[in-house]
């Protein structure tokens, strides 16, 4: 374990070095970023312009809840967005057989490995969004509020990583997948919404099926308090069964994995 | 106790075929036909510690699908093998801890940065103490000649250099099986003799066991002792590269200078007459008694200089896979 968070801070100083390096590619994700963000609380501040709640949720509870799923995709573009969308490169050039044969995990190794620095300057507005909607809803930042949120964050990375792996894992039948990535931001896209705006069959997909929604509701219900146990409860059964089950969809893509030419 | 064990080991890759044009490709979608190939079929062998052996056989042979299984990286389909006492497809870190494997078409060096870079991430990922890893990189970079370049960005290096660099990252853990997939594929002639004798000597000095493939006749026969032959997945020459020409070869070339121009009806019959000019004449004569009817030519033909030659390596070998393909 520790030698594996030891790998992880090699990974992410290399990438620092790399990104110094090519600072155009740099400067350009990181605008692209903030024009997005931008974008989306936009977005929000007229829809609120005509309305005052939207699904039961207020302009301040809805900017925490763009707030939440900006930092968690902030997050996962760092840590996920490089390594997924090479994946099925690895597998369609056979550059997997590199991770293939070190003494270190192999999964560990293809999904995060590569980072993107940048997006860890775009979380600076998404938090300081969370502060400003905290500082509307008249709420304190309590330790059981800041430590619950943080780590009910960290679970919602881990079902985000899972979920979007498995649709990287398609390219072991697939083989040439790359459209498929832009069906994670699709999906990731629903979260943003008030949880309440969706019905019916939408809702039991997206919280059942491909759990998306609960990734950024749970967290901020919990700080916003109106969660319930069952809640958190479910994430946490999810991103467990999701870790495994991704476990054995790699293992099994492995056996098929046929290793492109030379 | 061999260190690699292999016995009727099997690959068979499965593919569809897909007839060319876009209704074709739609068709596909539902209904596919599903082909097999087999690219190693019941293939078995063994290598000692310390051996240098030579995987040889055209392009599509089957020779990298066997390396890659013996660093487990593909399952084989059927069959066995072993390395260093492990099964290479469990991929054990213990296992992976004691073998490399450099693909001369798949670089583990990262592209964008300093090769050292990678170089200290090898050591992590390998656990190498501190002072060995400083030992084995001054070794490696001086037998190399690699100083200049190991803070240079590996994009920027040539691509000599760049193999010298995947060998040294390849190396740093002191591995006791090494796999070569065409290590000189690319190189220039004096890069490819350089690397040659590089592999030559680290084989020698650190007894390490090295597995090598190469379509270059050149590479084999500089390198390994032994040498297998592969061609369509079967193995149908095991043995040391002498032997084979042997085997192989029922003639000898014979180049000849005349102190005065000579005739064609003058050269003996058994001569094969392959190039003549009046004063000059290369020939084949029958390996068998070559000794003989060579004293026989020196006697009748006013001969000024006179060589005998093994016919070249990649003819032998042109040579087996053409009377391999001939339907026995």
């Amino acid at each position: 374990m520790q030698r594996y968070i030891r790998l992880f801070f090699r990974y992410l100083s290399t990438d620092i070095i790399r990104e110094a390096e090519f600072r155009g590619g740099f400067f350009l994700l990181l605008v692209s970023n903030l024009i997005e963000f931008t974008v989306t609380v936009a977005f929000f501040s007229l829809l609120y312009g005509s309305v005052p709640t939207v699904g039961g949720w207020s302009y301040p509870e809805a900017l925490f809840l763009v707030a939440t799923y900006s930092i968690i995709g902030n997050l996962s573009g760092a840590f996920f967005l490089r390594n997924f969308a090479r994946f099925s490169e690895y597998i369609r050039t056979g550059l997997l057989d590199t991770f293939l044969t070190k003494p270190v995990d192999a999964q560990f190794a293809a999904t995060l490995r590569y980072h993107a620095i940048s997006n860890l300057i775009s979380l600076l507005p998404s938090v300081a969004l969370l502060m400003i909607s905290l500082h509307r809803l008249g709420l304190t930042i309590t330790v059981v509020n800041a430590v619950g949120y943080v780590l009910l964050l960290v679970l919602g990375l881990i079902i985000v990583y899972c979920l979007w792996f498995a649709i990287s894992l398609l390219a072991f039948w697939l083989t040439q997948i790359n459209e498929l990535q832009e069906l994670w931001f699709s999906l990731y896209d629903f979260a943003r919404y008030p949880p309440p705006i969706y019905d019916g069959g939408v809702r039991i997909l997206f919280t059942f099926v491909i759990p998306v929604l609960t990734v950024v509701a749970v967290p901020t219900e919990f700080f916003l308090e109106h969660t319930q146990p069952a809640a958190i409860g479910y994430n946490v059964a999810i991103a467990a069964t999701l870790l495994i089950v991704t476990r054995l969809l790699w293992k099994v893509g492995l056996r098929r994995y046929a290793s492109a030419s030379s | 106790m061999p260190i690699i064990e292999v016995r009727d080991l099997s690959k068979t890759y499965t593919y569809h075929r897909k007839a060319p044009g876009l209704w074709n490709s739609v068709k596909s979608l539902f209904k596919r036909q599903t082909l097999t190939t087999e690219a190693v079929k019941r293939v078995s062998f063994t290598v000692e510690a310390g051996e240098l052996v030579g995987f040889l056989g055209p392009n599509g042979a089957g020779k990298t699908t066997t390396l890659k299984m013996l660093a487990g990286i593909l399952y084989p389909t059927t069959g066995e093998a072993r390395v260093l006492g492990y099964v290479p497809w469990e991929r054990k870190a213990a296992y992976q801890k004691q073998f490399s494997i450099v693909m001369g078409q798949k670089n583990q060096l990262w592209w964008d940065l300093p090769a050292m870079e990678s170089f200290l991430l090898n050591k992590e990922i390998y656990e190498i103490p501190e002072p060995q890893f400083k030992e084995t990189l001054n070794e490696l970079t001086e037998l190399l000649d690699l100083h200049e370049v190991l803070d240079v960005q590996v994009r920027k290096l040539s691509l000599g250099q760049r193999m010298k660099a995947e060998l040294t990252a390849a190396l740093l853990h002191r591995p006791k099986v090494l796999f070569l997939d065409e290590p000189t594929i690319g190189l220039d002639v004096v890069a490819q003799q350089k690397m040659r004798e590089f592999i030559k000597a680290y084989n020698q000095q650190q007894k390490t066991t090295i597995m090598l493939t190469s379509h270059y006749m050149e590479d084999v026969a500089a390198l390994a002792q032994r040498v297998i032959i592969i061609d369509r997945g079967i193995i149908f020459y095991d043995g040391p590269l002498t032997g084979l020409a042997a085997k192989v070869h029922e003639h000898k070339t014979v180049r000849m200078t005349f102190t005065k121009p000579v005739a064609a009806t003058d050269l003996p019959a058994f001569a094969h007459i392959i190039e003549r000019t009046p004063t000059t004449a290369t020939v084949r004569i029958p390996r068998k008694d070559s000794a003989r009817r060579t004293a026989e030519m020196l006697k009748t033909l006013p001969i000024d200089d006179i060589t005998i030659e093994e016919e070249p390596i990649d003819d032998v070998i042109r040579q087996v896979f053409l009377n391999h393909a001939q339907p026995a």
